[in-house]
This record gives C-alpha cells, sequence and structure tokens, in this order.
C-alpha cells in the first residue's frame, strides 16, 4: 500500500488541498510531548522499576579469560545460601533452550556453530556466562556467587 | 553490584572508636565521607565484617586559624574547604584545588581528612598538604602525635596512620606575605582522576622565586616533591635559560609509572607543562 | 517475599520528601535501594553503582549526594529529597518545567539526578555563567541528549531567579 503507484496522488484527494511542506499543523511547529512532564518527576517506569510477584534476580558466573576449559562446578554452597532458588548450568540450560544458529538469507547453507546460552564443557569468550544464580534479592544472589566454585 | 554484608555502629566519642578498632582489627574499617569506600564494597573490592562511622564526632570538623595556622578538621567535608573565605585568604592552595575533587555531590560528602588518610596517588589534598608543609594529627587510643607531611605519605595508599588510629585534623602555616600558591591538574575529562598535577608555591619577587615548593600528584606512588626542579628555578630570575635547566632537572628526577592512558614520556611531558604554566601564573604581574 | 536475612540490619528512621518513615534494612542497603525497594520511590535510578554517573543524585539534609554512595544506616535521622516530592520548592518546579520546555530530556532515565544537581546549582551558584554550568553538571551522565538542551534549561532558571522570580522562596541554610 506505499507502493509509489498506490498513493493518492494531490489530484486524487482534491487539488486545494495544500503541499505538505506548507501543513502549519507539523512544520516548523514546536509539538509538545505528551507524557514527558512525568519523567521530571520520577514518575516514570523502567525496566528496573517493574516489581512483579514472585519476581526473582540472577546473576552469572562469567568466564574471566578469553578461552578456558571448564572441568569442575562446585555448587553446594552457593545453593545452600538463604534465599538463593536455583544454581544452574550450561548442559543444564542446553535440556530446555535450543541454541542459537545464525544463518543468512542471502546465502543459503551459510550457518554459525551453534550458541547455546550458557557454556557447556568450555568458554570460548571472555565474560562468557557459566553458571547462573538465581535468587530472591540482586544481592543474596551475588553473595552466592562468592561461593561458587569453577 | 550490591556491597557484601557488613555491621555498621555509629562510634558516640573518638574513644569509642578506638575502642572498636581495637576490638575489631582488620575486620573494621571506618567510614566518614565513605566516598571511596561505598564505591570500593560496591565493587566487592573489599569484605569488612563492620562499618565504624566516625562522621559524628564534631569537634574534628571545622575550618579555623589560630595565630599563623590554619587547622582544619579531618571530618571537614571537601565543599566546606571549597566554599571558606578563611581557606581562600590562608591556602588559596586548597580553594584552587577543591573543584578538581570528583564532582559536586561527592565533595558535599568527602571529607578533607578521608582523602589525606586514603593517600591515593592522584589526590589532590596529599599534594597540596606536603607543598604546604602541613602537619598532620593522628589520634590514637593513647594520645596524639603530630607528623609533617613530608613523613606522612610513605607509599602507596600507605600514610604514617598505624591501625587503630585516626587522622583528626590538619594544620597549615597561613600564606605569608610575598608567597603565591597555584594548583593545577590535568584530566581527560572533568572530574577524572588527574592524569597530572601541581600543587606550588613560592615566595614571589619580581621575576624571582624563593622557598619555591613543587610537588607533584599522580606522576609516582605519592606526593612527589620536585627538589631538582625547585633548585633549578631559585637564585635567580626567571629566564628562558632557567626554564629550560627546571625542564631538564624535572625530567631527570621524576620516574612515573605508566599507567592505562599514558606512557611515562607523556606523563613527564605534562609535568613538565605544568610547572611551565605553574611559574608563569607565580611571577605575574597580579 | 523475602528469605529473613542472616545479615546485620538496622531500624532507620528517615525523612523522606518531607514524610518521617522508619524501615528495617541490612546495614550493607545503599540510600538508593532503600528510596526504590524500602519507600517505594523508584525516581532515583542506577547506572553505575559507582559514584560516577550520577543517575542516583538525590538530596541528603539539603544537599545533593550519590544515593549509591551512602548508606541508609547513615541516613537515619536525617533528611532525604527527591524529585518525586509533593511539594517541589519553586526553583524545583521551573527546572522541570525549562526541562521541559528545551526539550532537556529524551528517555528521561538521568533526568531526576540532573534535576537535583541543577537544583544546587541554581540554590548555591546563582552568578554561575554557562561554563561553570556545563562544569557543574558534567557529574551527571546522559546518553541521549547531547547535554546542550539541558545547560540551556539550566541557564534559562538562572535567568529567571536573576529576574527575581524565586524571591519569596528563600535557599535554606547548608547544614
Amino acid at each position: 500500500m506505499n507502493h509509489p503507484t498506490e498513493i493518492p496522488t494531490r489530484r486524487d484527494l482534491g487539488a486545494d488541498l495544500p503541499a505538505v511542506t506548507e501543513d502549519q499543523r507539523h512544520i516548523g511547529v514546536a509539538i509538545p510531548r505528551e507524557g514527558v512532564r512525568r519523567l521530571t518527576q520520577g514518575r516514570g517506569q523502567y525496566i528496573d522499576d517493574i516489581e512483579l510477584p514472585r519476581l526473582v534476580h540472577v546473576v552469572f558466573w562469567r568466564s574471566p579469560v578469553a578461552h578456558m576449559r571448564i572441568t569442575r562446578i562446585e555448587r553446594a554452597a552457593a545453593q545452600a545460601h538463604p534465599g538463593v532458588i536455583a544454581v544452574v548450568v550450561g548442559s543444564e540450560i542446553a535440556e530446555i533452550c535450543k541454541p542459537w544458529v545464525a544463518t543468512l538469507a542471502h546465502l543459503a547453507g551459510i550457518k554459525s556453530a551453534p550458541q547455546y546460552p550458557m557454556a557447556i564443557d568450555r568458554a570460548t569468550w571472555h565474560g562468557e556466562p557459566v553458571v547462573a544464580i538465581v535468587a530472591e534479592t540482586r544481592a543474596i544472589a551475588e553473595d552466592a556467587l562468592a561461593l561458587l566454585e569453577v | 553490584m550490591k556491597s557484601p554484608a557488613f555491621d555498621y555502629i555509629r562510634a558516640e566519642s573518638p574513644q569509642h572508636a578506638f575502642e572498636l578498632l581495637a576490638k575489631h582489627g582488620d575486620d573494621a574499617r571506618v567510614i566518614a565521607g565513605g566516598q571511596t569506600l561505598l564505591a570500593t564494597l560496591n565493587m566487592r573490592l573489599s569484605q569488612p565484617a563492620l562499618l565504624v562511622d566516625i562522621a559524628g564526632f564534631d569537634t574534628w570538623r571545622g575550618i579555623a586559624v589560630e595565630g599563623t595556622t590554619l587547622r582544619i578538621g579531618a571530618l571537614t567535608r571537601h565543599t566546606e574547604v571549597e566554599a571558606s573565605p578563611v581557606v581562600a585568604q590562608h591556602a588559596p592552595l586548597l580553594a584552587q584545588a577543591a573543584p578538581h575533587i570528583g564532582h559536586r555531590a561527592i565533595r558535599n560528602l568527602g571529607t578533607f581528612g578521608g582523602a589525606l588518610a586514603y593517600a591515593d596517588p592522584a589526590a589532590e589534598w596529599p599534594a597540596c598538604a606536603v607543598a604546604l608543609d602541613a602537619t598532620l594529627v593522628i589520634a590514637g587510643a593513647t594520645g596524639e602525635r603530630r607528623v609533617k607531611a613530608a613523613d606522612f605519605f610513605q607509599g602507596l595508599y600507605t600514610t604514617a596512620i598505624q591501625p587503630g588510629e585516626l587522622l583528626k585534623s590538619c594544620e597549615i602555616p597561613v600564606k605569608a606575605a610575598g608567597e603565591r600558591q597555584d594548583f593545577s591538574e590535568l584530566s581527560r575529562r572533568h572530574g577524572d582522576y588527574a592524569v597530572a598535577g601541581l600543587a606550588a608555591r613560592a615566595k614571589v619577587n619580581g621575576r624571582t622565586l624563593s622557598d619555591l615548593r613543587l610537588v607533584l600528584l599522580s606522576l609516582g606512588d605519592r606526593p612527589v616533591r620536585a627538589v631538582k626542579a625547585e633548585a633549578a628555578l631559585q637564585g635567580g630570575t626567571i629566564d628562558d635559560a632557567r626554564l629550560v635547566a627546571a625542564d631538564a632537572a624535572l625530567r631527570a628526577e621524576l620516574d612515573p609509572f605508566e599507567d592505562l592512558t599514558h606512557s611515562v614520556a607523556a606523563k613527564k611531558q605534562l609535568a613538565a607543562t605544568l610547572m611551565r604554566r605553574a611559574v608563569a601564573r607565580l611571577i605575574q604581574e597580579p | 517475599m523475602k528469605t529473613p536475612s542472616d545479615h546485620p540490619t538496622r531500624r532507620v528512621r528517615v525523612t523522606v520528601n518531607g514524610t518521617p518513615l522508619t524501615r528495617e534494612v541490612e546495614c550493607r542497603k545503599h540510600l538508593v535501594d532503600f528510596l526504590r525497594e524500602d519507600c517505594g520511590l523508584k525516581g532515583s535510578h542506577l547506572g553505575c553503582e559507582h559514584g560516577v554517573c550520577g543517575a542516583c543524585t538525590v538530596k541528603l539534609d539539603g544537599q545533593i549526594v550519590r544515593g549509591c554512595l551512602v548508606l541508609a544506616a547513615q541516613a537515619d535521622g536525617h533528611r532525604v529529597d527527591t524529585v518525586e516530592t509533593p511539594n517541589p520548592s519553586k526553583r524545583l518546579k521551573a527546572l522541570q518545567d525549562a526541562f521541559v520546555e528545551h526539550n532537556a530530556l529524551q528517555c528521561g532515565y538521568c533526568t531526576p539526578g540532573m534535576l537535583m544537581a541543577a537544583l544546587e546549582l541554581v540554590e548555591q551558584q546563582p552568578d554561575a555563567q554557562r561554563e561553570q554550568v556545563r562544569e557543574w553538571m558534567s557529574g551527571n551522565y546522559c546518553r541521549c541528549t547531547g547535554y546542550h538542551a539541558m545547560v540551556d534549561a539550566v541557564c534559562a532558571v538562572l535567568e529567571q531567579q536573576k529576574a527575581g522570580r524565586f524571591m519569596d522562596e528563600p535557599v535554606e541554610a547548608r547544614a
């Protein structure tokens, strides 16, 4: 419907309609922005402001190096920390979440290696998430992070 | 990030603070303004079990002149030093340095003594204290002692304050007749840590300097007094030859670390530039 | 829905935007989390949590501070004011109007902190020129606007103040 042949011309709409560049309602006019005043009163709602029932927080143990083999994850102490709901590793997530495979629409056959949400057996970039700790508050999740051994 | 957990006690008196520090040793940290400590804790770089809040010691806060000594209490906020007419008159170096400390919100809470006690190599007050021949008053459970600024700063984040002691105040000789003071600092953005800074003061007689102090910040692990450059600049009229000699002396005596953004050569270049500009301002016709 | 904490807590009494509140909080909790989680005031924001971005700027006893670098425990017995105050001062209201008029906000995330910082400037540095406004506000980061419109807005309010607009509302003395 936006194809050039489908857009109505001035003649179609009636010759006495002014050119859009002369439309006084918008061009050269300061349009007040709806809803901006409440942002100056701290009454905006941003993602971090949202509180939902049973909302929990997650932090990640991330690879501190560009490349590492993950040989062992000791998570009992983190799991036992009060307020921790779950400590999840890459292989567990892989059971319920298929990996990304990037493809190119214009080059059939090109695809990336499968990219899992969290590292399994080895991490291949500095910062790749390896373990997820879910807890009632961010502070508790970070406390539990200190108890994790990877 | 969120800080690790700790307990918090407001010390009711210095004596109470000393008792708490003696009892808890390394597990306790003192909090005054907290502008460095809380940032450190929020990044989980430290795990104290207890914070001892000393901000309530009203007798350790304030600015006053007694005779020829300007006394600044350790718990005086940076903003108070910045705004004080007494400081502007008797130690203008401090008034010039204050706006370089972080930003206004930091200065409203951060304390004069806290910055001196923490002794960050990029901090302004330590270099000023050395340039002004200040005396630091350290309080402990058994009494007070005084340490000259030149002896107070002993290394990276290391001062003469022993475990269990607290910095109580700073005593600064008031500016003498004929003396000028000049503070300058270079940073990549306003409020960033200094890449190089210079606290300078001298007796000025026309184009001749005497009693010169040139103390650099961010050029070492503690304030660096450029004694050879000072010597080169004194003893006669400031002319091009003297400036060239001082520049060479400064570059030879400085031994800075390189940092993330500046090489050793760059640091020396900036120090030399600060020195040249400061000298020009010191001998400028008023 | 919280497991009771094993960590040290403290009962704090803070007057927030004119209302005395009493809450039990972990000693480690900083002032912004206290406002957001314990007082239901989401207007103060977190950007860096180490004191450089200014999104958390609030007033403590009438002076701007980094809310992330103050503990709720330190605020016990003290006064905190945010942009959500139900009784904004004339200067604050003028700044809010100026920010709207000069298009000095887009997403609005930095705006509460900017307004608090600007408010202290207008109150304490009435002779500030544009360069000083820029330096003063440089402690607050914005990712959207490019800052110039904010400086315009603050300068406009400084002009209004010079013209006598807030004469009937004296600035409170600093603590």
